[in-house]
């Protein structure tokens, strides 16, 4: 493995995706939007009255039922309510920190491979002596590093914020321990496996955009997992993000196995469409 | 510098080379011709180690193809049929990445990629980005990604296509510069003027070999040695004084032009115009006749399809 190679492919990458304004949108903005939209949403619940926010509700908390033991409060009591409302809330958020990794690498590695293709720079890059395993390796990093980061840095950000003004309850959610381990653990995964379906997909396709739609199709399915979840039927533990860290491990090797075959000098020039 | 053997490639039972025997030699430019879809482009791509041939061997710059691909690539420069610049990034950028990645020592590559953008006249424009140069400047800038690292072997896929003539003649420059610093370059071209005027040996092929020989070989080959002379007024006369010559091996008229094949034209000259004279012809002038590159190329094509 060349690490000079690779660092050179990685900075030529970043270099190139902080020029697109669209990946750099994606990369940026996006994931701060999807963090910050939450936090506003639970700042209204918290500053209006608890009455008000929970009147209609009564006993009728639907799927936050589960919350109601767990937090050892009256349903029948708005403030109870208010807060089985807001922890049901913000676990339901959390999902958003397991979008970013899937969205953020599918951007940016759809679009590093598309542009090669389009403007017809495998070619020459593929005739240096860069091997095609120190070059994938690069363009995965590349957007698989960016991706995780943003998405712990949108999660201390957004635990950092609301720890200003969510009750304890809440805050013990959002920075849980399940939900870090979470976080920790599936990011990184999550996102090779956004990769691995971006470098499948954009090896058929010559346009970003159906690249990132079709990429999307395949992966973002994976989050109907967590319907159960908002219908009150499971909420999601350490443990339950350990097994689903490890079926990410199954589903991460086989896609990457894919790319690997397809990301061969020969298939590459001859293959590819 | 390099030999192929029987080198043969085959796309989904299409066969694109066939058993193609060519030897390049060091400090030459060698020419690749043949029609679209000849397979220059898939030779190309064997020999700078990018696809492996389905049969046959080949040595580039002593090493061996499908054993020592990555010493090859260490070794050789390829311009691709489309420069393939990152075209966002800056020009210089774009030749500091590749200098990287073909592993030139860190201490030269400033000097170095200065030094070629100089030599291209890129060097004001390299901190723009590489998709606001013109056509052109794309492909000088794609001719130095491919010098950065000195290759011994130099591939050159249509370097002067779509450019304008004062662009092609920077790139023509530029190639008989590197010949002169002894690099051997391979030069894929369809522009045929060009390969007569930069190639030292051509390959003529249409998947398969058909002839390589110097340019002027190829002509004398196909169409021997001939003077054409012409006169004031062409009159049967002077027809039968030529044909009389023992040297003379066929006469035809063109208009006023007489055009006489012969073997040696700097030995019977002097002969030749003597006969006209005495036959009273009013030669205005004499000059040996040549054929284009483009009539070569054409009738070795031609020949081969007749097959």
């Amino acid at each position: 493995m060349n690490w000079t190679q690779i660092g050179v492919i990685i900075k030529k990458e970043w270099a190139d995706t902080f020029r697109n304004k669209m990946v750099f949108f994606t990369l940026i903005f996006l994931p701060l939007l999807l963090a910050l939209l939450p936090l506003v949403n639970l700042y209204v619940m918290q500053a209006l009255p608890a009455e008000e926010m929970s009147g209609d509700m009564g006993e009728d908390l639907g799927p936050f039922l589960p919350y109601v033991e767990q937090l050892g409060v009256s349903p029948t009591d708005p403030e109870g309510a208010r807060q089985v409302v807001m922890v049901g809330m913000a676990s339901i958020y959390m999902v958003i920190f397991l979008m970013i990794p899937l969205m953020v690498p599918m951007m940016i590695a759809t679009d590093s491979i598309v542009s090669e293709k389009v403007t017809k720079s495998l070619e020459p890059l593929l005739a240096t002596p860069i091997s095609v395993r120190d070059l994938l390796l690069a363009k995965a990093l590349a957007a698989v590093v960016p991706a995780v980061a943003v998405t712990w840095l949108c999660y201390a950000l957004y635990g950092a914020i609301a720890a200003l003004f969510v009750p304890p309850a809440v805050l013990g959610v959002i920075l849980g321990l399940d939900w870090i381990v979470g976080i920790l653990l599936l990011s990184p995964l999550l996102a090779l496996l956004a990769v691995g379906a971006g470098i499948v997909v954009s090896s058929r396709v010559n346009d970003t955009r159906s690249a990132q739609q079709i990429s999307g199709v395949i992966v973002l399915p994976l989050l109907l997992v967590f319907i159960p979840m908002f219908l009150g039927m499971f909420t999601l533990t350490a443990g339950v993000f350990l097994i689903g860290a490890a079926i990410l491990v199954v589903l991460d090797v086989g896609v990457l196995y894919a790319a690997t075959a397809l990301f061969r000098r020969e298939t590459i020039l001859t293959r590819w469409k | 510098m390099i030999v192929t053997q029987g080198l043969t490639r085959h796309f989904d039972g299409r066969v694109a080379v066939d058993q193609l025997d060519i030897e390049v030699r060091p400090g030459e430019v060698f020419g690749l011709l043949g029609p679209n879809g000849a397979g220059k482009t898939t030779t190309v791509r064997m020999l700078t180690a990018l696809i492996a041939p389905t049969a046959g061997a080949a040595t580039v710059a002593g090493f061996r193809l499908g054993k020592e691909d990555t010493e090859i690539r260490r070794r050789v420069g390829i311009l691709t049929e489309s420069p393939g610049l990152y075209e966002r990034l800056p020009v210089q950028f774009n030749l500091e990445v590749f200098a990287r990645l073909y592993e030139v020592p860190a201490g030269e590559i400033g000097p170095r990629v200065e030094r070629y953008l100089r030599l291209l006249d890129l060097w004001e424009r390299r901190k723009d980005a590489a998709g606001t140069l013109s056509k052109g400047m794309k492909q000088k800038l794609a001719i130095a990604r491919a010098l950065l690292h000195e290759p011994q072997v130099l591939f050159l896929d249509e370097p002067t296509a779509s450019l304008d003539p004062e662009a092609a003649k920077t790139v023509h420059d530029f190639i008989q510069d590197r010949r002169a610093e002894g690099r051997t370059i391979v030069l894929c071209t369809h522009n045929l003027a060009e390969a007569d005027r930069l190639c030292d040996r051509i390959a003529v092929f249409k998947q398969r070999l058909i002839r390589v020989d110097t340019p002027d070989n190829l002509r004398r080959a196909l169409y021997g040695r001939a003077v054409r002379i012409a006169l004031r007024e062409v009159q049967p006369a002077h027809l039968e004084a030529v044909r009389a010559l023992p040297f003379v091996k066929d006469v035809a008229r063109d208009g006023e032009v007489l055009e006489v094949h012969l073997d040696d034209p700097e030995g019977a000259n002097p002969t030749l115009v003597r006969a006209l004279v005495q036959a009273g012809a009013d030669i205005q002038f004499v000059r040996e006749a040549e054929h284009t590159l483009e009539e070569v190329y054409l009738d070795l094509v031609q020949e081969e399809a007749g097959r």
